[in-house]
């Protein structure tokens, strides 16, 4: 009796499946989103270790940088970005290249624009190709780029290698009417411009960087980024003074070929349920001669579910190169020489903060409010040279459905 | 010595291979916008700028292009 009630309970339960009927109503919605970001960022520095003046004179320097980048996301999955920005630079030294008339800049601008196209092979494997140029009165730059990204199936590793390539070209002309807007010659100070003292006004950059991220555990992750970057040419700056012991004067002269290698070391763990911690550590050396290292901790504190505060403080070292000297010091029987601070032994602190507010906002069905970026950066030289940085980004969401 | 750098070479590989796989809800701290290795642009311009005021290059902050980096 109790087999017959089973057999009849499952009779009944076989004659009451249906297979999954189909939803002639329901079509799938793809979305195509396009992000937007506006940045503006001004920069301000001051010194007295200028290196078109030989090593001594004003640094001071404002920048001005405003930049749009967009973000398309296609149905596909694949990526186009396209970034452009102009740097308005204002800089008391520049003007110094020729004490007679201001020439080069005074007010220089560098216009650059970008673009890169990131197509996804399979859930695991990217790849991005990127190009574009950067232009202002005495450089024109043409980048290339090709990377590969590969994420692990369990999603706990990620690897990219990126090869960059650049090719520069530091001859004035481009941005002048009465060079008829062609690259004519190289920029050097007004009293040593009697001689030819560059061969070549190229320079070639090639990058190699790669990037291994490893997730640890849900509260740690570890990254290691190599690099290794092999310029050739023009390494020098062309306007440049040197002064040397026998008070003679002559344009900064560098080898033309410089190999740099990096390696850099990030750890950022989830300390509790609001704050979490970034480290990062570089590690540097190039053939020039300057070793360097640079340790630095950021600490994000979440102060709600939109708000973000975050202090950061940064130290770095370097050993200058050896084929720096100050203002005067230069030997006349040196090969190569500069008197560019930027070269020098010294040590440099970093403090900031940065302020993020990203509410998600949506403003209409299509777009969406991210959030904004606040960022403030105090930058001090053991040698005087000191500057602010300040940078605010907007980011939007534009969505666009299809049917 | 050579033992030395040996044993610290394994352990890094160690570290950076054993991790087992996390499931989908112990990913919530890992997909947080903050614990993402990139730079945002505004920590970008910043690098950009060390890159021109130091000799050495930082992690993330290559040159986006070029440009004299005069003063």
């Amino acid at each position: 009796m109790k087999k017959k009630f089973i057999l009849a309970g499952l009779l009944s339960l076989f004659f009451s499946l249906k297979g999954q009927r189909k939803d002639t109503v329901f079509r799938k919605d793809t979305v195509s989103k396009f992000d937007i970001e506006a940045m503006y960022g001004h920069y301000i520095q001051d010194g007295n270790n200028s290196a078109v003046t030989g090593g001594i004179g004003t640094e001071k320097l404002s920048v001005y940088s405003p930049s749009f980048k967009i973000k398309r996301t296609g149905t596909s999955g694949n990526i186009l970005s396209l970034k452009t920005g102009v740097d308005i630079i204002t800089s008391a030294s520049t003007d110094k290249i020729d004490y007679i008339v201001s020439s080069a800049s005074i007010v220089d601008a560098r216009t650059y624009a970008n673009i890169a196209f990131t197509t996804r092979e399979n859930k695991q494997l990217q790849w991005t190709f990127g190009t574009g140029f950067s232009i202002e009165s005495d450089y024109f730059s043409l980048p290339f780029n090709i990377g590969v990204s590969h994420q692990s199936k369990n999603r706990m590793r990620t690897l990219t290698s990126e090869i960059q390539m650049y090719s520069d070209d530091l001859r004035w002309g481009r941005l002048n009417a009465q060079a008829k807007h062609h690259p004519v010659k190289l920029i050097y100070p007004s009293e040593l411009r009697y001689q030819q003292w560059h061969e070549t006004s190229r320079r070639q950059s090639l990058n190699l960087k790669t990037s291994w991220q490893q997730i640890i555990n849900k509260r740690s992750r570890m990254g290691l980024f190599p690099e290794l970057t092999y310029q050739n040419g023009l390494l020098a700056t062309p306007f440049h003074r040197v002064y040397f012991t026998d008070n003679s004067l002559r344009v900064e002269n560098l080898p033309s070929q410089r190999i740099k290698g990096l390696l850099g070391l990030k750890f950022y763990r989830f300390a509790g349920g609001r704050t979490i911690l970034k480290n990062t550590i570089d590690l540097y050396a190039d053939d020039f001669g300057i070793l360097a290292i640079g340790l630095e901790n950021e600490t994000a504190i979440k102060l709600n579910y939109a708000l973000t505060l975050s202090p950061y403080f940064r130290v770095y070292f370097q050993k200058g190169s050896k084929y720096f000297a100050p203002y005067a010091q230069h030997l006349i029987s040196d090969k190569y020489y500069t008197s560019d601070f930027d070269l020098s032994d010294f040590t440099s602190y970093k403090a900031g903060i940065g302020l993020r507010y990203a509410p998600y906002q949506h403003l209409s069905r299509k777009s969406t409010f991210n959030d904004i970026q606040l960022r403030y950066a105090f930058y001090s030289r053991s040698n005087g040279l000191h500057a602010h940085a300040l940078t605010c980004v907007i980011n939007g969401l534009l969505s666009k459905h299809k049917k | 010595m050579k033992i030395n750098h040996l044993f610290y070479i394994a352990l890094l590989l160690l570290i950076f291979t054993s991790c087992a796989g996390l499931k989908p809800h112990d990913m919530v701290y890992q997909n947080d916008p903050e614990m993402q290795m990139g730079n945002s642009s505004g920590k970008s311009y910043e690098l950009y700028i060390q890159s021109i005021r130091e000799g050495a290059s930082t992690t993330g902050g290559s040159k986006s292009s070029g440009g004299c980096g005069c003063n």
